[in-house]
């Protein structure tokens, strides 16, 4: 079975080639942080704190009633926030699990989410498969 | 249990010791470096675990399920794993707490139905 450190920093190596200035942390829904790429430890944890608030506001986002109830129950998987400088993007990758990127290239954002959606899918089949467990 | 055990203190960076310790202060399986006795672990976790839960009792905040001590150097985070049982893990000052917490909690998972 894989480590859940040997997996994180796998994971932070293959999201941090898609832009290498970006800080790429994994976070627990606690606001702890699991692994990261920033050795300031002070703005990771802001980012781990950061994870629950953007969780939050995009679940409220889903709540607004949509065309067909699918719609409204549908999980949020991933959230991404543009300001004018740097984008912070947090997907859920396994059960009280995100994956958080702050950068500041907005031409990579589609490329960084795509990534990290393919990671909710492979960690989700490995789970399966009992490679990893959270 | 013990592969349990060891997965916990192999795969996770800064953790030098882990035990499972009955609440009365008996070691049920432990994985410990030579420099840390058996019998203490099993004292300090009971201990704290007494201590812990006279505390949460006094302040009304429920059963006691996690105490995390912050030392000079290192931590020691004790976890109820069981109606009985505690974890009991002891790290290095670098390891990273939350990752510790995580993998502990992994750990617990997979424990439960040995404990129970």
């Amino acid at each position: 079975m894989l480590s859940h450190k040997t997996y994180f920093d796998k994971l932070i190596k293959d999201i941090e080639s898609v832009d290498a200035k970006s800080v790429v942390a994994l976070v627990s829904e606690e606001g702890f942080v699991l692994s990261s790429n920033s050795p300031d430890e002070q703005a990771d944890a802001q980012l781990a704190a950061m994870a629950s608030v953007f969780m939050d506001y995009g679940k409220k986002i889903f709540a607004i009633p949509g065309v067909t109830s699918d719609q409204m129950n549908e999980a949020v998987r991933t959230n991404v926030s543009v300001g004018d400088r740097r984008y912070v993007l947090v997907t859920q990758l396994a059960p009280h699990t995100f994956i958080i990127v702050a950068g500041e290239d907005k031409n990579r954002i589609s490329v960084m989410m795509k990534k990290t959606l393919e990671y909710v899918d492979a960690t989700a089949a490995m789970m399966q498969k009992k490679e990893i467990v959270f | 249990m013990e592969e349990i055990l060891k997965r916990l203190r192999n795969d996770t960076p800064g953790v030098s010791a882990v035990a499972l310790v009955s609440n009365d202060g008996l070691i049920i399986s432990s994985l410990l470096p030579d420099s840390i006795e058996a019998e203490r672990v099993a004292a300090i976790s009971a201990a704290l675990l007494n201590q812990g839960e006279t505390s949460s009792e006094d302040a009304m905040i429920g059963q006691m399920s996690q105490i995390t001590i912050r030392a000079k150097e290192g931590f020691i985070v004790i976890t109820r794993a069981g109606r009985d049982t505690l974890l009991t893990v002891f790290t290095t000052t670098n390891a990273k707490l939350g990752l510790v917490l995580f993998d502990i909690n992994t750990a617990l998972k997979e424990l439960k139905s040995h404990v129970n």
